[in-house]
């Protein structure tokens, strides 16, 4: 609880700020707040083992949603250092954006915590609203302001597709709690009531996590809206709604039947062949890691199939890993376009190398780390994956995925072919030393990740 | 602990040779090569005396509870791969030193880097450890490549080279997953008795998964058209370091995992694995003989090799693998030492042209003289390392399928075919007015090519130190196996 009082408090102390005209604060205690929302999160550790039991069995902060909580934090932390820049130090639309995420970050920790459908719902909506707005930020362009309606449009769709699930669930089983809900399923028996209810919760989760078929809005919302969002939508909103997700299939609904097994191998494998395929043909980088970022969230909903013998510190791994590296290729594409009349065309990445040798070299560890490519922490994240599919024999996944691979590789490398690439008068790209330094750590923290990857035992 | 000194100091090397700056860049790599293979004699000289044990295994938990550990250990047949990679690179770094190349701090960086990976890919016993070090050789050389390549298509051919190799070693994680799931840890021991415990037709889908990867890398026909255009485009001393070391990796990994692990998968499914080879032999031959360029011929020549290399590793009896030991030492040796005739005709000459050659003994005899030596080697003649290697390969391969061992003898008798043709057309006849201007060996080059002449020599005459630091390992390793 004291996790969301503070992040919430945050938010209004922020926009306190504002009216206050102290805005030169606003960033540093955006910073110092996350930090102590680490603080908070690690002190509860350990203490609060009992599930389902606390908040009147509405939230509980158990060491997995604690260690969601501090995932959420850190890249929320790394996001706000970089999105710092993005914006003009000063200016209130840059209070009102950061108050936006962190409002939403909110409901972020709500989705790791909650053990109550109607939190569940809520922190859906605390996670998604501030996003919409965010989308069309970027007020005078029209691809933004089109993001953000379609945003809009087919996230309350969901929204409403998921509450319509819930209520069903209800309807079956006379209560909101995870528990109840678990105890009710627990001799195996699904009534109609609950299937289309866990149906519908599937459709609408789907929508959110962006996996085929309901991943049209993605690639559109993402290229529309402003970098620094669509950085945030690819790790934080992705990630939570994952948190939630995995907890709902992975704990209360089970033993999940096999028809919604079967479904969601099935998306696992037209996601990853759809949005790979899709990926190699695009010529804009930001529309190329959008399919990319599906073809993640293909990867993984496989933590989520395999939920009943696979512990969500995996998904938090991958996670963070997958978080880390797609901050770093939005804003390193960000700075990119910038300098080029918003070109993020694979081409514009030429001779990058030259141009600004910290932006090449974090964007090309960031995108081997997403191919997977050890030692570095997103083929641990990979690894992880392909080993609990294989535990769980599923076996066609796992070539789909060992193919889908390979495709990946090749978008990825075609933009490191690029950044290698000489080319003639390669103006330097100039960016500020804040920027610089923090592309550099999270670089790092990439290869650190892998070779830590014992720290994920403790959870 | 020497097996971490080994694996630290290119990796130190290599970090301080990025920091240090451009203008000591190759002395320091080469002072980490040969710093390299003293520490290599050293595990030598210790290996196999009494407490030997600690000084030649490491191992420290890594991430427990899933069995995987940082655990290193050099056994005969690691000492033998250790002493591959030790051997060539200071070769090979000096070797270079008759080129400038733009950012040396990170070119050799990289090479040190890449060296590292392949030491760590040889000595380690994790499964999955090999796994990382394998695929992490790939990203050295593929930017040695993108960056100092003069070649037009680089990033095309990198591109393949690097989608390719990936892609089957992606079904190599696959196999080692399988496997580790019954076992419950990455040791190799373990991954052993697992795999031993699968039923036969289970042991063919492992295999198949290992040969994917390794039959891609080696490369084994059909997985073998990323290789010539790679060796071809890259550097020459990236070229050295794939055909002499990085390809072994793929055999090593043949010996150490699939051999033992798997032995009814290999004795059942091995038949297809192996008349891929005997065709690899064929094919590459053929295409060597058809070869104008004597870069690319050494290309096609070194699938030739590699494919009874592959074939005699995986008929699994004792030979077969001391063979496979030998010729991999032997191969990466003569690999170098014909890649660096290449670098010293197309530095004289700027095409490598054979029709154009000719009469170059008359002009430089001493050169003759040393290529001659070379391809003896290369064509396997008695007295040449590359005779003990290949006699023991088709020994054990005879003892599986003599129909296919005599498909891949041929290699001696197609090798010698295009190895004497070209040195015919290179270096015999008259000379023409283009190769009068052909500039004699420089000390540099003089010390290269006898450095490899003598080991040649050397290993051909007395292979006996190798084989008999190889051979109790090599045993240990069949030990259960009823072969």
């Amino acid at each position: 609880m004291k996790e969301i009082v503070i992040i919430s408090l945050l938010g209004i102390v922020v926009l306190a700020l504002d009216v206050l005209k102290m805005r030169k604060l606003v960033l540093p205690t955006i910073l110092l707040g996350l930090v102590g929302l680490v603080g908070v999160s690690i002190a509860d550790w350990g203490h609060n083992e009992t599930p389902f039991a606390q908040y009147g069995g509405m939230l509980t902060f158990d060491n997995t949603a604690l260690a969601f909580t501090i995932a959420f934090a850190t890249i929320a932390f790394l996001w706000f250092v970089l999105a710092g820049d993005s914006y003009t130090s000063g200016s209130s639309d840059r209070t009102d954006i950061f108050a936006l995420v962190l409002f939403s970050l909110c409901g972020a920790v709500v989705l790791s915590a909650y053990t109550n459908l109607v939190m569940l719902f809520l922190g859906v909506e605390i996670l998604s609203i501030p996003v919409y707005v965010l989308a069309a930020s970027n007020r005078k362009n029209v691809l933004s302001n089109e993001a953000g309606f379609k945003y809009f449009f087919l996230g309350s769709l969901a929204s409403a597709v998921l509450l319509f699930g819930i209520s069903l669930t209800y309807g079956a089983v006379g209560s909101f709690n995870l528990q109840a809900i678990q105890e009710h399923l627990a001799g195996g028996y699904y009534s109609p009531l609950v299937l289309i209810g866990t149906a519908l919760m599937l459709i609408g989760f789907s929508f959110k996590i962006s996996v085929a078929p309901f991943h049209f809005w993605a690639p559109d919302v993402y290229q529309g809206a402003p970098t620094p969002v669509t950085a945030y939508m690819s790790t934080i909103v992705k990630g939570a709604a994952f948190a939630g997700m995995f907890k709902l299939f992975g704990s209360a609904l089970l033993p999940l039947p096999e028809a919604f097994t079967t479904a969601m191998a099935l998306m696992i494998g037209i996601t990853l062949i759809a949005s790979n395929l899709t990926a190699v043909v695009q010529s804009d980088t930001k529309r190329m890691l959008a399919f990319s970022s599906i073809s993640h969230a293909g990867f993984m909903l496989g933590f989520v199939l395999t939920a009943s013998t696979t512990s969500p510190k995996y998904l938090i791994y991958y996670t963070l890993t997958y978080s880390i590296a797609s901050l770093i290729a939005f804003f390193v594409i960000q700075h990119v376009a910038a300098i080029q009349n918003e070109d993020a065309s694979t081409d514009a990445f030429k001779g990058l190398i030259k141009r600004s040798p910290v932006m090449a070299v974090s964007m090309t560890v960031a995108l081997l780390s997403m191919a997977g490519i050890p030692p570095l922490s997103g083929f641990l994240a990979k690894y992880y994956v392909i080993s609990s599919m294989i535990a769980n024999e599923h076996m066609t996944l796992v070539i789909i995925m060992i193919l889908t691979s390979a495709i990946g590789a090749f978008y990825y490398l075609r933009v490191i072919a690029a950044i290698f690439t000489p080319i003639d008068n390669a103006g330097r790209i100039m960016i500020s030393d804040r920027m610089r330094r923090s592309l550099a750590v999270l670089s790092v923290l990439l290869v650190v990740l892998f070779f830590a990857a014992s720290l994920l035992e403790l959870i | 602990m020497l097996t971490l000194i080994l694996l630290a100091i290119p990796l130190f090397a290599a970090a301080l040779s990025m920091v240090a700056g451009a203008k000591n860049a190759r002395t320091l790599a080469l002072g980490a090569g040969i710093l390299e293979l003293i520490v290599t004699l050293a595990a030598f000289f210790v290996n196999g005396k009494e407490g030997s044990e600690a000084l030649l295994t490491f191992n420290r938990e890594w991430i427990g509870p899933l069995g995987i550990s940082y655990a290193f250990s050099l056994d005969g047949i690691s000492l033998v791969m250790a002493l591959l990679v030790a051997l060539l690179l200071p070769i090979i770094i000096y070797a270079s030193f008759n080129r400038t190349f733009k950012h040396p701090q990170y070119f050799y960086g990289l090479m040190l880097l890449m060296a590292a990976s392949m030491m760590g890919a040889f000595t380690t016993t994790d499964g999955l450890l090999f796994y990382v070090f394998y695929e992490f050789a790939l990203i050295p050389i593929y930017f040695m490549i993108l960056h100092w390549s003069e070649h037009p298509d680089k990033a095309k051919i990198t591109l393949k080279f690097f989608i390719y190799t990936l892609f089957g070693s992606l079904f190599m994680l696959v196999s080692l997953l399988y496997l580790y799931n019954i076992s419950g840890s990455f040791n190799m021991q373990a991954l052993y008795e697992a795999g031993r415990s699968l039923s036969g037709s289970e042991q063919g889908w492992v295999f198949a998964g290992f040969f994917i990867a390794f039959a891609v890398k080696i490369p084994v026909f059909p997985f073998h058209s990323w290789q010539p255009s790679t060796y071809d485009s890259a550097p020459t001393a990236g070229t050295m370091l794939l055909a002499g070391i990085m390809l072994k990796m793929a055999a090593y990994g043949m010996v150490r995992i699939v051999v033992p692990a798997l032995p009814e998968g290999v004795s059942e499914y091995g038949t297809w694995a192996l008349a891929l080879s005997a065709i690899s032999v064929l094919y590459a031959s053929g295409m060597a003989i058809a070869q104008q360029r004597y870069k690319l011929l050494i290309a096609w020549s070194s699938i030739a090799h590699l494919g009874v290399l592959s074939a005699g590793i995986l008929s699994g009896n004792a030979q077969g693998i001391q063979g496979g030991i030998m010729e991999m030492l032997s191969h990466g040796i003569l690999s170098v030492a014909l890649f660096f005739v290449y670098d010293i005709i197309e530095s004289r000459l700027h095409h490598d042209d054979m029709r154009k050659m000719g009469g170059i003994r008359e002009v430089n005899p001493l050169f003759a003289f040393l290529f001659f030596t070379i391809v003896m080697g290369s064509v396997a003649l008695p007295l040449t390392s590359g005779f003990v290697g290949e006699f023991l390969l088709l020994l054990g391969f005879y003892q599986v399928s003599p129909w296919l061992t005599a498909v891949a003898g041929l290699t001696v008798v197609l090798g010698a075919v295009y190895m004497l043709r070209a040195f015919q057309s290179m270096m015999l006849g008259s000379a023409s007015p283009a190769m009068h201007s052909f500039a004699p060996l420089n000390n540099h080059e003089k010390t290269v090519l006898t450095i490899l002449v003598v080991l040649v020599i050397v290993l051909g005459i007395y292979p006996d130190p190798i084989l008999s630091v190889a051979n109790p390992s090599v045993e240990s390793l069949l030990q259960g196996l009823n072969r």
